[in-house]
Parts: C-alpha cells; sequence; structure tokens
C-alpha cells in the first residue's frame, strides 16, 4: 500500500499542465523579460536571503514536530521506501519541469542538514531560500510554509534533530531547461507570495485554515496556476480541470452542492471513504493516507469546518 | 435550407444531445463488459456504504447484516471482477487506466485481496476492536502506524476499503 512512489506523481499534480515545446519557448520568453524588469525595479535588500530572526527559546517539542512532519508530508516527500532510514532522498518527483528528488534531511553533517542552524532551517522551510542563499524550487512547497509560527518551526527542527544520521548523497534532481535558470526563481517567488490570512477569532476555524491552508497545502493541487506556475488566488480551492492533473473544487459552495457535512469529511479524511460509499483513488487517497489519516480527530473536524465555513 | 447544411445541423444536435446524456446518467452510454463492470462496481460501492455506516456509528452495527454486504462484495472479487476486464477493454465512458493490461498479475492480486478481506470481515464480523488503535508517530514513514493489533471485524474493514482504494490509485482515472 505505501508505495511512496505515488507522491511522484502527485508532483505532476502540483505541476501537472502539460507544457508543450512553443509554450516553454514561450514561457522562456517571458521569464526573461519578467526577470529583467524585475531586477530593474528591485529593491536591493530582496535580492540576498532576509536574515528571519528566530528566537532559539522556547524549545522545540519533538512530538509536535514529528506530528508537523508527517500531516505536512515533509516525510512523504523526503523519504525513499526502499532505505529503511527514510529521510535521505524522496522517490523521483516528475514534473513538466524535469525530476525533482527531495534532498536528504538527516543530521548527516555532510549530506544532510547536520550542519545547519535552527535560522537556516527557518530560512529554509519558510522563505524557500538555502544556507548559501540559493532559491528552492516550488517543487518544495515552501510558498505554503511560509505561514508557520516560530514556535511550529523549532518543533519541527527538534524532530528533524531526532533522526539519525545518514550519510547518503539525495540524487541530484534532473530540470529541464529553461527552469534550470534559477536567476527566475527569485521572480517566481514574489509571484507566489500568498496572503492567506483570513480573519476569524475562532479557535476551530483558525486551527482549520492552519491544517488546509499552510500544513495540508491543499491548494498545491486544489487551485489552478498560471502560465508560470504561480497561484491564481482569485480561483482558490475551485478546482483544476481534468486534463491538467485535476482535483476538484472544494470550496464551501462546492462541498455543499456535493451533499457534503462536516462529520462525513472528517470521516472521509481518515478513511478515504466517501458519503456514498465510493472511495477516492488518485492524489487523495495519497494525502489522506500518508496525512490527515495520522490528524487527531479533532484537527480533521477543525478542517472539515473551516472548508465549509470560509467563503 | 440545403440538405448539406441540414445535416450539419442533426450531427451537431446529435453531438451535444449525446454528449450531455453520457455526462449525464451515471454509466449511461457504457455497454458490454464496461457497463457490467461499472454494475459490479456500483453494487459493491452501496455495500460499502452501509458497512462505513454501520463502523461509524451511524447506524446500529449488525453482525448480521456485515455479514450480507461482505458477501456481495466477496461475490464481486477475484475471478468475478478480473472477468469483466478483457485485455483493451476501454470504450467510452469507461475510467480504466490502459496499465491494467501491463501489470496484470498485480492488478489481479488486488482483486484476490478483495476477496480475501471481504471474506476475513464477513467470519470476523462478531469481533469489535475493543478501542480505536492509537497511531505512533515517529520520524519515519516506515514505522508508521506502528502498533499492531488484534484482527478485528474493524481492521479487515479497514484493509478492505484500503484495496478498492489501492485498486482506484493505480487503474482508475479519476
Ligand atoms: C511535495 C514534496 C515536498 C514536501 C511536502 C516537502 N518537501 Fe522539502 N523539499 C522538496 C524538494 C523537491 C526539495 C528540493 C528543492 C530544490 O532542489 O530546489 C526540498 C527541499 C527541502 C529542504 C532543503 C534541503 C537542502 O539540503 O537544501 C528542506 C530543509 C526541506 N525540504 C524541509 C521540508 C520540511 C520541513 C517539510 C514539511 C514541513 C517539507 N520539506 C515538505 C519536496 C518536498
Ligand atoms: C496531491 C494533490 C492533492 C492535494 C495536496 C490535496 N488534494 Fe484533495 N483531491 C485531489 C484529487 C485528485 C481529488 C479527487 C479524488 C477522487 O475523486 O478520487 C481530491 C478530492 C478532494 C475532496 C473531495 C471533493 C468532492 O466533492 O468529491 C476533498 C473534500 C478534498 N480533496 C480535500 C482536500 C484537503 C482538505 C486537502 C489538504 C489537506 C487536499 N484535498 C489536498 C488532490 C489533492
Ligand atoms: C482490482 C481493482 C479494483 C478493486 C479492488 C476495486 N475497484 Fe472499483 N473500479 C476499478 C476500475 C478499474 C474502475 C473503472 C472501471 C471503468 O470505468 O471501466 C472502477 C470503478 C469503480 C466505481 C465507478 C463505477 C461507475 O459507475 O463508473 C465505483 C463506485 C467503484 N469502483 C467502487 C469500488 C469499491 C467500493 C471497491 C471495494 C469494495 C472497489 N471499487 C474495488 C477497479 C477496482
Amino acid at each position: 500500500m505505501s508505495d511512496f512512489n505515488k507522491q511522484a506523481s502527485s508532483l505532476k499534480l502540483i505541476f501537472g499542465w502539460r507544457v508543450g515545446a512553443f509554450l516553454k519557448l514561450l514561457s522562456l520568453i517571458v521569464i526573461l523579460i519578467a526577470t529583467l524588469l524585475y531586477y530593474l525595479s528591485m529593491n536591493p535588500s530582496m535580492s540576498h536571503r532576509s536574515d528571519s530572526v528566530i528566537a532559539i527559546q522556547p524549545q522545540g517539542d519533538v512530538a509536535n514536530g514529528a506530528y508537523l512532519a508527517r500531516i505536512s508530508g515533509c516525510i512523504a516527500c523526503h523519504t525513499d521506501t526502499k532505505n529503511p532510514s527514510g529521510l535521505v532522498s524522496g522517490a523521483p518527483l516528475k514534473s513538466s519541469f524535469g525530476v525533482f528528488y527531495a534532498p536528504n534531511l538527516s543530521a548527516d553533517k555532510e549530506w544532510g542538514i547536520g550542519n545547519w542552524s535552527l535560522a537556516d532551517f527557518s530560512t529554509a522551510v519558510r522563505e524557500g531560500v538555502s544556507p548559501t542563499g540559493e532559491h528552492y524550487y516550488p517543487a518544495f512547497p515552501y510558498e505554503f510554509f511560509s505561514n508557520f509560527s516560530d514556535q511550529d518551526i523549532r518543533d519541527l527542527w527538534a524532530a528533524f534533530q531526532s533522526v539519525p544520521a545518514n550519510a547518503k548523497r539525495a540524487q541530484s534532481s534532473e530540470i529541464d531547461f529553461p527552469y534550470n535558470l534559477k536567476f527566475s526563481l527569485p521572480l517566481w517567488k514574489r509571484l507566489y507570495q500568498l496572503d492567506n490570512s483570513v480573519n476569524t477569532d475562532q479557535l476551530q476555524l483558525q486551527r482549520g485554515q492552519f491544517l488546509v491552508e499552510v500544513a495540508g497545502h491543499c491548494a498545491a493541487c486544489h487551485t489552478p496556476r498560471n502560465i508560470l506556475g504561480a497561484l491564481q488566488q482569485d480561483q482558490w480551492l475551485q478546482g483544476v480541470i481534468a486534463n491538467e492533473g485535476g482535483a476538484p473544487p472544494i470550496t464551501k459552495e462546492a462541498l455543499l452542492l456535493n451533499g457534503w457535512d462536516s462529520a462525513d469529511l472528517a470521516y472521509a479524511f481518515k478513511t478515504g471513504i466517501k458519503p456514498d460509499g465510493d472511495v477516492f483513488g488518485a492524489k487523495m487517497q495519497e494525502i489522506i493516507e500518508q496525512g490527515t489519516q495520522f490528524m487527531s480527530e479533532a484537527d480533521r473536524l477543525a478542517m472539515a469546518d473551516y472548508l465549509l465555513e470560509i467563503e | 435550407m440545403g440538405i448539406a447544411m441540414k445535416s450539419k445541423l442533426l450531427a451537431i444536435i446529435s453531438f451535444v444531445v449525446f454528449g450531455f446524456s453520457t455526462q449525464l446518467m451515471a454509466h449511461g452510454g457504457a455497454t458490454g463488459v464496461v457497463k457490467e463492470r461499472m454494475e459490479q462496481m456500483s453494487d459493491m460501492k452501496n455495500a460499502l456504504k452501509i458497512l462505513s455506516d454501520m463502523f461509524r456509528g451511524k447506524s446500529d452495527y449488525d453482525v448480521q447484516q456485515v455479514r450480507t454486504q461482505a458477501k456481495i462484495i466477496n461475490n464481486h472479487a477475484g475471478d468475478a471482477l478480473t472477468q469483466f476486464f478483457p485485455e483493451g477493454s476501454l470504450t467510452a465512458p469507461s475510467e480504466a487506466n490502459g496499465k491494467i493490461w501491463q501489470q496484470w498479475a498485480d492488478f489481479s492480486a488486488l482483486a484476490v485481496q478483495l476477496k480475501s478481506a471481504s471474506g476475513s470481515l464477513g467470519e470476523a464480523a462478531g469481533q469489535r476492536a475493543v478501542a480505536a488503535p492509537e497511531v505512533f508517530l515517529t520520524m519515519s514513514m516506515q514505522a508508521a502506524p506502528a502498533k499492531a493489533v488484534a484482527p478485528s471485524a474493524d481492521s479487515y474493514f479497514k484493509t478492505l476499503t484500503k484495496t478498492c482504494s489501492a485498486c482506484h490509485t493505480k487503474y482508475r482515472n479519476e
């Protein structure tokens, strides 16, 4: 059952539209022009990694970190099932940009993140920038993780530090031209800036929002992207059409139309069974199997309530 | 209106009407084996709904009813399932994936697994799990749902539904 190659194809969904040769050329031109404009208009401080400060105290909580790592897909993407020690390299994540391998996150000082500081980790996960100042590809869904709190990051860091060192070099990603031109990434990131703060003072909805929008990164599949790969924020959670690696809409409107209620959603996130007795297949089943089934019942309900409450 | 024009119009109308109706009806337009297997899958869906309502506590747990529904699935599993998948049977509106015939051994193993899981569920229908098994989270995916639990109707029901999803994830386009 737990064939993590499956996660590989998930990425196809994230980047799942077919980019023909023509579109590639077109996007290359767009990227080049836009990058030029971007650098011209740039404020100098933006070109460097931001020196985000994160206090080392209070100490991270390993148990909560492991919980977050599970429900956010860190473990699923960064694990190679064939290697029992795990977290050293993901299965190939195929996309129309090329093939990605999620890197070694064990405590190994050479191939893993054993030499990193908490601040390095924080900048990588929340800003998508490596300790040497390189920008990561959004195949690593940091665009959603930017809203992890300082405490979430300390918890995750504590959990990752508990992973024994494993001196295995992760396979290098094979990224196609023109996407291998990393200089266009800062631009990409600017397009990606998400504003998913919803004003609510209800704790249940705040928790649901965190689980759906941040940890669960549900929009990665359920929100369409434009030709540059940026999420179309005006079509948030409105679904992606089938031949582009489809996922149905999960807006309040669509879910109510399909007859979902909160209890049915929570049950489906636990078991993969829909209210009519059909079962989830496709990518959603992987999300359930590798993520939501491990959530607490309260968290599954919080997600369901959030999805059914937010306009 | 000339003949050519008329037949063009007719073609458009019938295209629209036909195109629509296949979308509207559940397994509308399906014929032959594709239709038969869709009906078979729907039977299993109905059985699974009755079962899941009981396991969720939405309806009362009834041992006899669990046996009856498990039997329906059991009758549709194994060879009874694979017989409706002759090589290359992909006529619209089928959602089947062509990989079925490249990986036939794996596909039929899932059909057999469905047979054994539904069989075990029927046999164990009277044994409910004492409490929901606790999941212990570690930082390794392999050791994930670590705790072994004594087999029960609940655990076989879980295996059963996982078999439906495992096959759909690989071989049904959704
Ligand atoms: C959908 C798959 C996916 C998920 C989910 C994911 N990652 Fe990754 N991660 C990647 C990929 C792919 C890269 C490499 C990106 C690149 O090369 O630009 C990466 C890179 C990283 C890096 C940089 C490692 C290095 O050596 O530079 C860190 C740290 C990291 N991920 C941590 C996390 C954490 C923490 C989570 C969960 C909160 C997570 N990842 C979730 C796919 C994923
Ligand atoms: C890797 C891509 C992917 C991610 C990430 C993802 N989904 Fe899905 N989701 C899908 C696909 C594909 C389907 C359709 C599955 C099917 O019909 O079998 C789906 C279906 C659903 C449905 C059923 C909608 C309906 O009316 O039938 C719900 C609800 C849902 N997802 C919620 C979520 C939530 C909540 C999250 C975040 C925790 C999430 N999804 C993350 C791909 C994804
Ligand atoms: C061995 C593989 C396999 C197993 C096991 C399996 N299915 Fe299916 N199922 C399929 C395939 C393939 C299709 C698509 C058939 C087609 O459209 O031609 C399908 C389609 C369906 C459909 C849609 C039928 C329609 O009208 O379009 C439902 C509902 C369904 N399955 C329910 C179930 C349930 C419930 C179970 C478990 C009790 C299950 N299936 C087990 C392979 C499987």
